[in-house]
């Protein structure tokens, strides 16, 4: 797993988490959202600072000890926060995944072998984690 | 294999088949309570059971040499693209052996073995390779560096390493480039009370999966009563999926 950032990025981080709060203009993009869908697992403040710990927590569990069908299960996400338009969390640069990451420098590779397409679960009548 | 059989690869017939009735069936399962809004982060008791040790019987003697079902289940399921070229991934492939002597021929399929003392995660420099508490032998390719030791420690030939980028994976399989990986024993359908896609495809019932430890199961009653070849036993690996009719 090769993920890398700039130094510094906490700093980034409470930069971006505190421009979005305060919903500053020259702040960085908002990333859609579509509560219709559905609640978050936890409180947006608490998702942009820790989605990430809770998804590498959350991915030993699933591939070590099995636990399956999970409140982080990374389908969830996709399904919740895919576009309606690319039907992707991380197809265009406005898609979920991509703009605060892009904003705040982050670099993932979990879309290297996780699918960020939720055409098929929606298919599947998975849309929206229902 | 021993020396006095020859093995050669058997092309793969495909054939399309729609997975989505199966899918539909978990629809239900991956519910969150509404209005759940506080995560405390806990370590949550997973399907991956110590008391179980999930195993597999191939019986050759039901396999037809002209079927490759379980192979295009296995394709299917997992998201692995048509194999045209060695270098492209199988994670199970029919195989035919034949006697050089008597010219008798079999053809089975053959996959990882999930072997309890696997050479794979012996060698593994990351510890990506591990064997999970059920005995299922898998790559956490989180933390694979694709070096590939694996795939030249396995003495039956079940690791592969993934060369091309993967943009078709199924969302309940990830996978992709600079990996190693194998049968899975489908962990995403038997951690869920399903069997292997294999498995479920045979139409010969060619492929029993069970839990080892249970002297009740299918397959450890099959096991009394026929003397199921172990691969290489001599090399001590223990493994999980015995083989019949060889
Ligand atoms: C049931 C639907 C649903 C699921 C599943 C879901 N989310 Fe959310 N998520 C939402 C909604 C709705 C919001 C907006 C909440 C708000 O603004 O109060 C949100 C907000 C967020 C935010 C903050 C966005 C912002 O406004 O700055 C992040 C980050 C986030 N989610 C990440 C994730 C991750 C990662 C996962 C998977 C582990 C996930 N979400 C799963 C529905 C969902
Ligand atoms: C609200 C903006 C925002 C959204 C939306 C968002 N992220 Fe993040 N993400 C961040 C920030 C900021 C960091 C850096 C956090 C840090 O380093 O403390 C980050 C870090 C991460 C990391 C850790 C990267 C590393 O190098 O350790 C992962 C993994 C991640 N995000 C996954 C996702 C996924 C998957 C989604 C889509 C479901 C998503 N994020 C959506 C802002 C966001
Ligand atoms: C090299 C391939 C690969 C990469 C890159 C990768 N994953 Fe995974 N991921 C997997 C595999 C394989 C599984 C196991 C799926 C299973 O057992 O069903 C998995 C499982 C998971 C799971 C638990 C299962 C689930 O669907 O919720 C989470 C959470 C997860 N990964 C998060 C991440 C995050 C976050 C990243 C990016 C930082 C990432 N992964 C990058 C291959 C990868």
């Amino acid at each position: 797993m090769s993920a890398r950032f700039v130094a510094g990025r906490r700093w980034f981080l409470a930069a971006a988490a505190a421009a979005m709060v305060s919903g500053a203009a020259a702040g960085p993009p908002r990333p859609q959202v579509y509560p219709e869908r559905g609640p978050c697992l936890a409180e947006a403040e608490q998702m942009r600072r820790e989605h990430h710990v809770l998804l590498k927590h959350q991915r030993r569990e699933s591939v070590r000890e099995g636990v399956r069908d999970a409140k982080v299960d990374f389908n969830r996400c996709v399904a919740c926060h895919a576009s309606p338009v690319t039907q992707s969390v991380a197809a265009a640069s406005s898609d979920f995944c991509v703009g605060c990451h892009a904003y705040a420098a982050v670099r993932v590779d979990c879309f290297n072998c996780h699918q960020p397409s939720a055409a098929a679960l929606m298919a599947q009548g998975r849309g929206g984690a229902r | 294999m021993n020396a006095t059989v020859q093995e050669r690869e058997q092309p793969l017939n495909r054939e399309r088949r729609s997975w989505l009735s199966h899918f539909a069936a978990l629809a239900g399962a991956a519910m969150v309570a509404p209005g759940v809004h506080l995560l405390a982060i806990t370590s949550a008791e997973g399907a991956a059971d110590a008391k179980k040790r999930w195993g597999m019987l191939i019986d050759a003697t039901r396999c037809d040499p002209h079927c490759a079902r379980c192979v295009i289940a296995c394709h299917e399921e997992n998201g692995l693209p048509t194999p045209t070229r060695a270098s492209d991934v199988r994670w199970i492939r029919k195989v035919a052996l034949r006697e050089k002597r008597s010219g008798r021929e079999v053809s089975l399929p053959v996959m990882c073995l999930h072997c309890a003392n696997p050479p794979c995660r012996d060698v593994c420099p990351t510890g990506a390779t591990f064997k999970r508490k059920d005995g299922v032998v898998l790559v956490d390719r989180h933390i694979c560096i694709g070096c590939r030791y694996c795939v030249m420690a396995c003495p039956y030939k079940a690791r592969n390493f993934v060369y091309a980028p993967v943009r078709e994976q199924r969302n309940e399989v990830p996978r992709g480039a600079g990996c190693a990986e194998g049968c899975t024993l489908c962990v995403h359908r038997i951690d869920r009370g399903r069997l292997p896609a294999c498995v479920e495809q045979c139409p010969n019932r060619a492929l029993i999966f069970g839990d080892l430890n249970d002297p009740s199961s299918e397959l450890v009653q099959r096991l009394q009563s026929i003397s199921a070849t172990i691969l290489r036993a001599d090399l001590r690996l223990d493994p999980a999926v015995r083989i019949h009719g060889v």
